[in-house]
């Protein structure tokens, strides 16, 4: 379906705002759905200190679909679980 | 090395960063007298200790490429089989130690070069190839290949003198995907501009677009180079798929089935209805919208039934 379909069928002329609100919508299927799933891949660092453990999610991030790490032993990628709450100490905390 | 990395590993959401911790090996317990009294410990965690490339793998949605340059549905070349090769400009294909054989022929466009092994698997028409290795003046240039037969091909270019023995070498001067025999059309449904996803070779799976196709259809110039020479055994697949339009107009597709499609028609009227103050009719094109995406979700999923038979039941 083109975007001129999309305008005739609303009856409006703003070519603009069709193509705004087309990927607005785009955005609310990809946040309920699993349309387009992509995949990023970062290095694992040893941390030697309490931010090195700290990785940035996706700056275009809708929507999460599941975390893994790679284990070497295998060779495959095993989804991780997730905490629910930040641990309230760490063992060796100054230097892992 | 990493191991059970799937119960050990763990991660927790912090806005929007992911802090991974890892749990630390060892016993809970400790016997803390002779008579056997245990004391126990919470699970303890650590930061991750080691470095591993590409170790942390994020599967997510994000809004990718909106809109397209044709609808989706028409996106649906497809080749696979094992006798695709790749070649790759100005890196040599074939190298011959002593059969290859440059032969004049009266006329225009009738000189060939010969003695080549499956020169259909390695050469098609419209290729542009430079050779280099002959001995006699004016042989090592830059040929356009008119025709291919099984171990030759004529070339549109007078060559320079009859000659034989030496050490050729060929290279492409353009990118390319062959397809594996001469004339046998493998590459048809495809058209110059499509956009290709190459799967299940060796050394060459990416995202290519195609500048042009030879006019036997058994050949794929592509504008980006593949990584290596590779020639065919792999199972390979080429998948079109759509070629993105980052600047959008009233001609471009959006980038979804129809179902979706026709969902997100929904939400314009629902956003437009808002517009003009009826509430009440965004909400009715809203629910319609999450009705199809429900649609669309359950299309995806073929469910079957089965019953196991009971003990006494009569076959």
């Amino acid at each position: 379906m083109t975007v001129l379909e999309v305008m005739e069928r609303l009856n409006i002329k703003e070519e603009t705002l069709a193509i705004a609100w087309i990927k607005d919508a785009i955005h609310l299927i990809q946040s309920n759905t699993k349309e387009k799933v992509e995949s990023t891949k970062r290095d694992l660092i040893k941390s030697v200190n309490s931010t090195d453990n700290v990785y940035i999610l996706p700056p275009d991030l809708v929507s999460l679909v599941n975390i893994s790490i790679l284990d070497t032993s295998v060779s495959k990628y095993k989804k991780i679980k997730r905490m629910t709450s930040q641990p309230h100490y760490l063992a060796e905390d100054a230097s892992p | 090395m990493s191991f059970f990395v799937d119960k050990e590993w763990f991660y927790y959401l912090r806005g929007r960063e992911i802090l991974l911790y890892k749990l630390r090996g060892g016993s809970s317990t400790s016997r803390i007298s002779q008579s056997g009294v245990f004391q126990s410990y919470d699970n303890e965690m650590m930061y991750p200790n080691e470095d591993i490339a590409d170790g942390l793998r994020i599967e997510y949605t994000r809004v990718s490429e909106p809109f397209v340059a044709e609808a989706l549905e028409t996106t649906t070349s497809y080749v696979s089989n094992t006798s695709l090769s790749f070649q790759v400009s100005g890196s040599s294909f074939y190298i011959d130690a002593s059969g290859i054989v440059f032969g004049s022929v009266v006329g225009s466009s009738n000189d060939y070069i010969s003695g080549f092994t499956d020169a259909d698997e390695n050469f098609y028409v419209g290729q542009s190839i430079a050779v280099s290795g002959a001995d006699t003046g004016g042989n090592n240039k830059t040929y356009t290949v008119n025709a291919v037969s099984g171990s030759s091909v004529t070339v549109n270019e007078d060559i320079g003198g009859a000659e034989t023995g030496q050490t050729i070498t060929v290279k492409n001067n353009s990118n390319a995907i062959l397809g594996g025999v001469a004339g046998t059309n493998t590459f048809t449904d495809f058209l110059a501009a499509d956009k290709i996803r190459v799967r299940g070779s060796a050394s060459n799976d990416a995202d290519y677009t195609i500048s042009s196709i030879s006019s036997n259809g058994d050949a794929l110039v592509v504008s980006s180079a593949p990584s290596a020479i590779e020639s065919s055994g792999e199972r390979v697949s080429i998948t079109q798929i759509p070629v993105e339009v980052e600047s959008p107009s009233s001609t471009s597709h959006i980038n979804l089935n129809k179902m979706l499609s026709l969902s997100v028609l929904d939400y314009c009227k629902g956003m437009l209805s808002e517009r003009n103050g009826e509430i009440d009719k965004k909400e009715y094109y809203m629910k319609e919208f999450f009705g199809k995406l429900g649609d669309n979700e359950s299309n995806k999923r073929n469910i079957s039934v089965s019953f196991p038979s009971g003990p006494f039941a009569v076959r």
